[in-house]
C-alpha cells in the first residue's frame, strides 16, 4: 500500500528544525530561560539543524514567516505552524519575513534569540537602524533576521481560501490551549472564556470540522496535551453535531473537550513528558490530574460551566465510574463525559507517542470494542457510525488495487463515500472514468470493496466487511449532508 | 555493602574488562569439555584451544545476532504496536450494530456528575478549590452548615442513584454516612471561616 506522498528529505529536515523551534518557544513560555526544560529544547533544535546539513539543506537554514506559516524553500511547513501561533505573531510585530540559522549556532545563542522574538521589552529591537547592533550587543552572530518590506504587510484581514481559515482556527484552538496551560503553571486566573470563544469562532467558520480533523494529523508538536485536547475537541463536536445538538450545547461540548486536560499542567513535567515506564509515585501524579484539572477549574473566580469541570474530572472513568481518579463518592459520568472518554481514547490510539506508532481507526476501534467495558456502549457506538469505520479523509486501497480517499459517510459504516486517486493497480485513472464510488456498491459493472487503509508509515489489511443492520439514521442527519451518489443512503 | 576497592574507573574500562573475562571463561569451558587431556591440547596443537575458543564464540555471536529483517528495522518500527487481528476487524460491523443508539442526551447525568465532584472537592482539596466547590454547593444545591444530616444525605443520595449496583465498592449506606460527615464538617469550617471564628480541632 502506497503511504500518502511525503516531502522531500531536505523540506522534512527544515520541518523538523522549525518543529524544535516551536517546541523551544513554547518552552520559553511555560518556564524560565534557565530551565532544564529550556535547555532540552534548545539542544533539540541545535540537533535538528545539524541533522538538516547532514540531510542536505544549505546552511545558514532559512525560514521564511508569514502571518499564519512558517515557510521553507517557498514550501508552507503546515505541521510546525499549527502550534506556532505565539512565535508567528512575535515575528509579525517586529516585522520580521525570515530568519536565517547558521551552521555554528549554540544553544545559548538560539536562547538570546528567543528573548529577542518573544519577550514583550524586546519588541522594537529588530528595526532597520539598530538590528545589528542588537545582535552584536546580544551577541548573536550566527542569526540574521530579514525585516518584510514596508509594502508587504501581510495582512491577515485578506481574503482567505477555506484551508487557510481552516489553519487559523486551528492555531486559536491551540493558542488559547497554550495561553491556559501557561496561566495554570503559574497559577493565575485561567481564561476559561477564551476556550468557548475559540470554539464558538470554529463552529461560525465550519461547519463540518473533517477539514480541521485533517489539519490536525498534521500537529506533532505536543500530542500529550496541546495538539491532543484540540484534535479531542474537534472530535467531540463533530459526533455532537451529528446528534442535532444546539449551537450552545456545541460550545459546552467544545470548551469541555478542548480542556479535559488542563489537570496536566499541574504534574511535574518530569512526569509528564518521561519517556520510559512511570515509577508507581509517578504514575499516582499521573492518575491525579483529571482531579487536579477540575479543581483547578473550581478555583477561578469566574464561572466555570459544569460540564467543563465534569469531563475533566471523569474523562478516564468507564461508564460505571471505575477508572481514575476515585472520587469519594462514586460518579456515575455524564452524557458529555462519556463521549469525551471515547473521543480521549480514540485519539490517543490513532496518534503517535514517543513509546509506540499510531493504530488506523479501523483498528483503534477493534481494540476500543476489545476493552468495551470501559466506555459507554451507545456513546462508543455513535461515535464510531458518526465517523464511520473509515473515517473522512482516509486513504484506502481497493481490492483491485487501485487507491482512493474517503470523502463522505453513508448510513453504513463499513462503506464510506470514495473518491478514486489512481485505476486499478495503481494505474493512472483513464480520462473521463468515474471517480467517486461507494464502497460495497456496485461499480463499473462490479462490488468494490475496501482491501486496505494507509497509515502515515504502514498499510494495513482489512477483511471483506459483511454490512450489518444498521438503523437508518434520522431525516436531521440527511438534511445535513448531501448525497454523492444517487441511491445510496447518506448522511 | 559492597567494598570498595579496585576496579574500572569508567563505564568503558568496565566493558572491556568484562569481555575479557567472558573469553577466558570460554577457553576454561572448551578445555574442561574436551575429552583430551590438558597437556594433550599444548601438545597436539598449540592453539586449538584458542581456535576452538574462537569457534565456539563466533557461533554465540550469530546466535545472539538478530535477523536479518529485525535489523533492516526502521526507528518508526521500533516503537510498540498494538495488535489487532482480522477477526477483531471484521466483527466491527457486528459490533457495532449489536447495540440499538437511540436518541442521546449530552445533559444525562451533569448534575449528579456535578454534584458528586463537588463533595469530593469540599471533601478532599484545600484552599481556593475547596472554597469554590463549598461556594457552589451552597448556590446549587442548597447546602450549608445549616443543612440538617437527614438533609444532606438526601442530596448526595442524588449523586449515585443512577449507578449500577456493582459500582459501589462499600455498602451505599457506608458511603453516604462517610460522605455526610465530611461534607458537613466541610460546611462548617466554610462557614467557620466565613464568620471570622475558630474552628475547634
Amino acid at each position: 500500500m502506497t503511504s500518502p506522498p511525503l516531502a522531500d528529505g531536505r523540506t522534512q529536515a527544515a520541518a523538523a528544525f522549525a518543529h524544535a523551534l516551536v517546541v523551544a518557544a513554547l518552552n520559553r513560555q511555560l518556564h524560565a530561560a534557565d530551565s532544564r526544560f529550556v535547555a532540552d529544547a534548545l539542544l533539540e533544535a541545535r540537533r535538528a539543524l545539524r541533522a538538516a546539513d547532514a540531510a542536505g539543506v544549505e546552511l545558514p537554514l532559512v525560514l521564511q514567516f508569514d502571518d499564519d506559516r512558517m515557510h521553507f524553500d517557498g514550501a508552507p511547513l503546515d505541521g510546525p505552524s499549527l502550534q506556532a501561533r505565539v512565535l508567528l505573531r512575535c515575528c509579525a510585530e517586529r516585522g520580521i519575513a525570515a530568519i536565517a540559522f547558521g551552521a555554528d549556532l549554540e544553544t545559548d545563542e538560539l536562547n538570546r534569540c528567543l528573548d529577542l522574538l518573544l519577550l514583550a521589552h524586546n519588541r522594537d529591537a529588530l528595526t532597520r537602524d539598530q538590528r545589528e547592533v542588537v545582535l552584536r550587543a546580544f551577541g548573536i552572530r550566527n542569526v540574521r533576521f530579514t525585516l518584510r518590506s514596508p509594502a508587504d504587510p501581510a495582512d491577515r484581514q485578506a481574503a482567505v481560501g477555506p484551508e487557510q481559515q481552516a489553519l487559523r482556527r486551528y492555531q486559536d484552538l491551540a493558542d488559547c490551549l497554550q495561553h491556559n496551560h501557561v496561566l495554570a503553571h503559574r497559577d493565575h486566573e485561567l481564561a476559561v472564556d477564551a476556550a468557548a470563544d475559540a470554539i464558538e469562532r470554529t463552529l461560525r467558520d465550519f461547519e463540518e470540522p473533517s477539514l480541521l480533523l485533517s489539519l490536525a494529523t498534521q500537529d506533532d508538536v505536543d500530542r500529550f496535551t496541546v495538539g491532543h485536547s484540540v484534535r479531542v475537541a474537534l472530535l467531540a463536536l463533530q459526533v455532537a453535531r451529528e446528534l442535532g445538538a444546539s449551537r450552545e450545547q456545541l460550545v459546552h461540548v467544545g470548551a469541555a473537550a478542548l480542556m479535559h486536560d488542563i489537570g496536566k499542567s499541574k504534574v511535574p513535567q518530569e512526569v509528564l513528558f518521561k519517556q520510559g515506564r512511570l515509577t508507581a509515585e509517578e504514575w499516582q501524579w499521573m492518575a491525579q490530574h483529571p482531579r487536579l484539572g477540575a479543581q483547578l477549574l473550581l478555583e477561578q473566580h469566574q464561572a466555570v460551566d459544569p460540564h467543563a469541570i465534569g469531563a475533566a474530572f471523569c474523562h478516564h472513568m468507564g461508564p460505571d465510574g471505575r477508572g481514575y481518579p476515585q472520587p469519594l463518592l462514586p460518579i456515575a459520568p455524564s452524557g458529555i463525559s462519556r463521549l469525551i472518554r471515547v473521543c480521549d481514547v480514540f485519539e490517543a490510539l490513532t496518534s503517535v507517542r514517543p513509546y509506540k506508532r499510531a493504530l488506523a481507526p479501523v483498528e483503534a476501534y477493534a481494540v476500543m470494542f476489545r476493552n468495551e467495558h470501559d466506555f459507554d456502549p451507545v456513546w462508543l457506538r455513535r461515535f464510531v457510525r458518526t465517523l464511520g469505520l473509515f473515517p473522512t479523509g482516509t486513504r484506502v486501497r481497493l481490492d483491485d488495487g487501485a487507491e482512493g480517499m474517503v470523502i463522505g459517510q453513508t448510513a453504513h459504516p463499513e462503506r464510506p463515500q470514495v473518491r478514486l486517486l489512481t485505476g486499478p493497480g495503481g494505474a493512472d485513472l483513464p480520462a473521463g472514468h468515474p471517480e467517486l464510488l461507494v464502497a460495497g456498491a456496485p461499480f463499473a459493472g462490479r462490488l468494490v470493496r475496501i482491501a486496505g487503509v494507509a497509515t502515515h508509515d504502514r498499510g494495513v489489511e482489512v477483511p471483506a466487511f459483511e454490512p450489518a443492520e444498521v438503523p437508518v439514521q434520522s431525516a436531521h442527519h440527511a438534511c445535513l449532508s448531501s448525497s454523492l451518489l444517487p441511491g445510496t443512503p447518506p448522511r | 555493602m559492597e567494598q570498595a576497592g579496585p576496579g574500572p574507573t569508567n563505564h568503558s574500562e568496565g566493558f572491556r574488562a568484562a569481555l575479557a573475562q567472558w573469553r577466558l571463561s570460554l577457553r576454561t569451558e572448551v578445555k574442561k569439555a574436551s575429552s583430551l587431556p590438558t597437556a594433550m591440547f599444548d601438545a597436539c596443537d598449540p592453539m586449538l584451544e584458542t581456535r576452538l575458543a574462537d569457534s565456539a564464540e563466533a557461533m554465540l555471536a550469530c546466535l545472539q545476532q538478530p535477523a536479518d529483517h529485525l535489523r533492516d528495522r526502521s526507528p518508526a518500527a521500533e516503537l510498540r504496536l498494538e495488535t489487532v487481528t482480522l477477526a477483531e476487524l471484521a466483527a466491527l460491523p457486528r459490533h457495532v450494530a449489536a447495540v440499538d443508539v437511540g436518541p442521546l442526551d449530552l445533559r444525562t447525568g451533569l448534575q449528579a456528575e456535578y454534584l458528586g465532584i463537588l463533595t469530593d472537592a469540599a471533601c478532599t482539596a484545600t484552599g481556593p478549590a475547596r472554597h469554590g466547590a463549598v461556594q457552589l454547593l451552597q448556590r446549587d444545591f442548597a447546602l450549608d452548615a445549616q443543612t440538617d444530616a437527614a438533609a444532606l444525605s438526601a442530596v448526595l443520595v442524588r449523586a449515585v442513584r443512577d449507578l449500577p449496583a456493582d459500582a459501589m465498592t462499600e455498602p451505599t449506606a457506608a458511603l453516604l454516612a462517610t460522605a455526610c460527615q465530611r461534607l458537613a464538617a466541610a460546611l462548617a469550617l466554610q462557614a467557620d471561616a466565613a464568620s471570622g471564628e475558630k474552628t475547634v480541632p
